[in-house]
């Protein structure tokens, strides 16, 4: 057998450098590594481990449709819960990459029994979409006196769509807010933040835009059977769709030309006070938001356009209140049914009624 | 032919003589005196009825049957049986058992209940029972729709006089009614109302089986608290601790919402907007609870408050938004204790779970209640005990580094109301040695790692030497 023979002098301390060197780098990489992860961490420790931006609602969306569907359904699947009535070919339109990134590490997980849900996997997945964006949008807190104030209006509000409204219902609403709906609130949207198809985008525009009577025939052409709003108006949230009005108002009137931008604007700006000009005060965007808003404080004072709202006492002839969230930040509105109308018998019947008859006993007569 | 009618004859007479047998007890038996009292303040009906029965036959009675109309008796969540022995304050109360029982010949499908007696009650004898019943499901809303200013207002539908296979001498029933609001009750003579209570009564010498329907239409805006399904997992981790997980689906059962929900009117005039509606929850979780998490499937919920203590914890929460009538919400709430209080050595040898069975929360009735209950990996022969019937049935759950699987005993019961909450236990032999699996399976996963790249570094690939 050999003798082991010793190393030449002067290769023991360079192989030891060599190894210590080999150490300190792969050490230093995994720091950065380390460093790298928890800066886009940042939102997620803060707040919650929720998607905290738009964009990626949507990935983990369609991430939760390939773990629950497989890759087959995936490639082919053509989504009709969103840009009703048109709908959007997922399978052909999607980069894949983050999806499959996502699905193929919770798919190895659940294989050897580790079980982390679809949420967990996007959320350690979606940092790379979310570097572009800073705030995080769902959660908002304060600090108070009492302490941290959470205003959490969105999920409540998609919440409540989720488990008090039909599976089936459409549900308008500016573009901004499509993919959340679509994933946290599980209902069909008319357009979403894929902004492929700008006619529709401007239909939901000019509804926004139009008197109320016109904005019910553009939604009920459409289907739609809630109109959501964000007003951030109560508590000072200056995202809202007030502030994002100027856009509806162009981009509808873009496609559309009897909305021009001059009849919302006074001295060229848009104004919701007592100077605002009367087609602003009696389009869809401005009483959906301000309905009732003057009970709360007695003026209707606005704290983010700060001042007081123009017309503060109206009914609304279309649309019924369905649900304010918490802080008023999300306002659902229904369409309501039209009225049986019955030609020439309105006149009578409203005769009748004024000259002091019982008018329960003139609705039960089913021939009237 | 005539031994043939002679058999014949002589089966007849065995047969009556049977059937009488079987109803001695109906014939044997009567009620001196019977008091009851119905508690109609929350949606969860309780029914507290004293009767003082007396032995009027030859025979001693081993036992005696409680009668219920056919409505009740599916809404019948729990009846508990008490004889009282004693005067004034020395009353010593023994708890009787209780059991469903068929019975031939029911008149007009009624359902019965069979009361054992602790000793048989002698001829002559009398003893007094303290029965308490609790029906769910039995507060139906009229009007079915109201808004949102509207109060709620319910029909509760019973009979004025006891139902009972025996003759009653003497009896009373009293209404216990939330508020002095109480828009009509049926008049069965003699029957009247002051402020909260109605009184009918007292009835004299009714036959077996006498039945007064009426119906009280009162108003009740105490929360209709109904979950529709819970799931409750209790996971079993040696290595100490209990990891709780609640799935709720939960939904207002009382008189559903319509029109208009306007956010303004139920923030300023609370007393009067939505007075059937409810946003506060309470549940009452274990003393020594850490690591409690509420949330839905879209996140955390942060409308909650925890107060640890000692003897018990509480956790005030709320949905994300008010529940009013036909709404719904879902949401989990999760939590972790330690294991040396509910897991114990059986004197054979085995290990027993001694748990709470039931909702942890306060007043609602639970519709379909799943409990599942985690054994470690490696756990043999599991058998749950319970006070009252359950279904019984058995899974297996793969969760982190499971090769064989978990064994999940699953109990299934439905109608479950806050009387449920008794401790049950769950037996299963567990060896020791199984618990090394799970760390000998992550060491030698790494020492595998490090020894080929061990021998990766040192063997020599190469096919042509340098």
């Amino acid at each position: 057998m050999a003798t082991l023979e010793s190393p030449p002098p002067g290769t023991s301390s360079s192989a030891m450098r060599n190894a210590f060197g080999t150490v300190l780098s792969a050490l230093i990489l995994l720091l950065i590594g380390v460093l790298a992860f928890s800066i886009r961490l940042f939102s997620v420790i803060k707040y919650e481990s929720v998607i905290h931006e738009f964009d990626p609602y949507f990935n983990y969306r369609v991430t939760q449709f390939l773990s629950k569907n497989g890759i087959y359904e995936f490639w082919n699947w053509f989504d009709d819960r969103t840009w009703y009535p048109l709908g959007r070919v997922i399978g052909g339109t999607v980069y894949p990459g983050l999806t499959l990134t996502a699905g193929t590490i919770w798919w190895a997980l659940n294989a050897i029994n580790i079980p982390l849900s679809v949420e967990t996997v996007c959320i350690h997945c979606v940092w790379a979409a979310a570097e572009a964006y800073s705030a995080p949008s769902i959660v908002l807190t304060s600090q108070s006196r009492d302490g941290l104030h959470v205003f959490d209006d969105f999920r409540e509000s998609y919440a409540w769509l989720s488990h008090n409204t039909d599976v089936d219902d459409k549900v308008a609403s500016w573009w901004d807010y499509g993919y959340q709906t679509t994933a946290m609130a599980n209902r069909t949207v008319i357009v979403d933040n894929n902004t492929w198809n700008n006619t529709h985008i401007a239909t939901v525009g000019t509804a926004m835009s139009s008197p109320e009577k016109a904005a019910w025939e553009i939604f009920n052409s459409l289907d739609v059977k809630y109109v959501l709003v964000v007003f951030g108006g109560l508590i000072g949230y200056p995202s809202d769709d007030i502030n994002k009005f100027l856009w509806m108002v162009r981009i509808g009137g873009g496609v559309f030309p009897h909305i021009k931008e001059a009849d919302y604007l006074r001295d060229g700006n848009y104004r919701i006070d007592s100077e605002a000009t009367p087609t602003m005060l009696n389009c869809l965007m401005y009483k959906l938001s301000y309905y009732r808003f003057v009970e709360t404080d007695g003026k209707g004072y606005d704290r983010v356009r700060r001042t007081e709202i123009g017309k503060k006492n109206f009914k609304l002839t279309h649309f019924e209140e369905v649900f304010t969230s918490h802080h008023w930040m999300v306002r659902i509105y229904k369409l309501k049914p039209q009225k049986n109308r019955i030609r020439g018998r309105a006149k009578k019947l409203k005769l009748k009624t004024s000259s002091g008859l019982d008018s329960k006993a003139a609705k039960k007569n089913p021939w009237i | 032919m005539a031994a043939r009618n002679w058999i014949f004859a002589v089966a007849v007479a065995v047969a009556v003589f049977l059937s009488l047998s079987t109803f001695s007890s109906a014939q044997d038996l009567q009620i001196v005196n019977a008091e009851r009292r119905i508690d109609l303040s929350s949606h969860i009906v309780k029914a507290f009825l004293t009767l003082k029965v007396e032995n009027i036959g030859k025979d001693p009675a081993a036992d005696m049957l409680l009668a219920f109309p056919p409505t009740q008796i599916k809404n019948l969540a729990m009846v508990q049986a008490l004889a009282v022995t004693g005067k004034k304050k020395k009353k010593i109360y023994l708890p009787l058992d209780v059991k469903p029982s068929e019975q031939p010949d029911a008149p007009n499908d009624a359902g019965y209940f069979l009361v054992s007696f602790a000793t048989p009650l002698g001829p002559g004898e009398t003893v007094t029972l303290e029965v308490l019943y609790i029906l769910t499901h039995s507060l139906e809303p009229f009007p079915v729709e109201i808004t949102q200013s509207e109060s709620q207002l319910v029909y509760y539908r019973d009979s004025a006089v006891v139902l009972s296979p025996y003759r009653i001498k003497q009896q009373t029933t009293f209404f216990k009614t939330p508020s002095t609001r109480v828009e009509s009750f049926t008049s069965v003579e003699p029957a009247n109302r002051a402020g909260k209570e109605i009184k009918y009564g007292p009835y004299e010498d009714r036959a077996p089986y006498s039945y007064a329907p009426v119906i009280v239409h009162f108003e009740n805006n105490s929360p209709f608290a109904v979950v529709e399904e819970l799931v409750r997992e209790i996971e079993i981790s040696h290595w100490g601790s209990l990891q709780i997980t609640e799935n709720y689906r939960l939904t207002h059962g009382g008189a559903r919402h319509k029109g208009v929900f306007s956010r303004v009117e139920y923030q300023s005039r609370r007393s009067i907007s939505g007075s059937s509606s409810f946003n506060a929850l309470l549940a009452v979780l274990p003393p020594r609870v850490n690591s409690v998490y509420y949330r839905d499937n879209i996140g955390n919920i942060s409308t909650s408050h925890l107060r640890t203590g000692f003897k018990k914890s509480e956790l005030e929460f709320e949905p994300r938004y008010p529940l009013f009538g036909g709404w719904k919400a879902t949401f989990i709430i999760g939590y972790r204790v330690p294991l040396e209080d509910y897991l114990f050595e059986a004197p054979d040898g085995r290990r027993y779970l001694n748990f709470t069975f039931g909702c942890p929360l306060v007043e609602t009735i639970v519709n379909k209640l799943t409990l599942k209950v985690v054994l470690p990996e490696g756990s043999k022969d599991p058998s749950a005990v319970l006070p009252f019937a359950v279904n019984q049935d058995l899974q297996v759950k793969y969760s982190y580094l499971d090769i064989v699987g978990r064994t999940v005993v699953v109990l299934q019961k439905d109608n479950v109301v806050p009387t449920h909450n008794v401790p049950f236990q769950v037996y299963y032999t567990f060896k020791p040695i199984y618990m090394l699996a799970e760390p000998l399976m992550l060491v030698s996963a790494f020492f595998f790692v490090f020894v080929t790249s061990l021998a990766y570094v040192h063997i020599d690939l190469n096919i042509v030497k340098k």
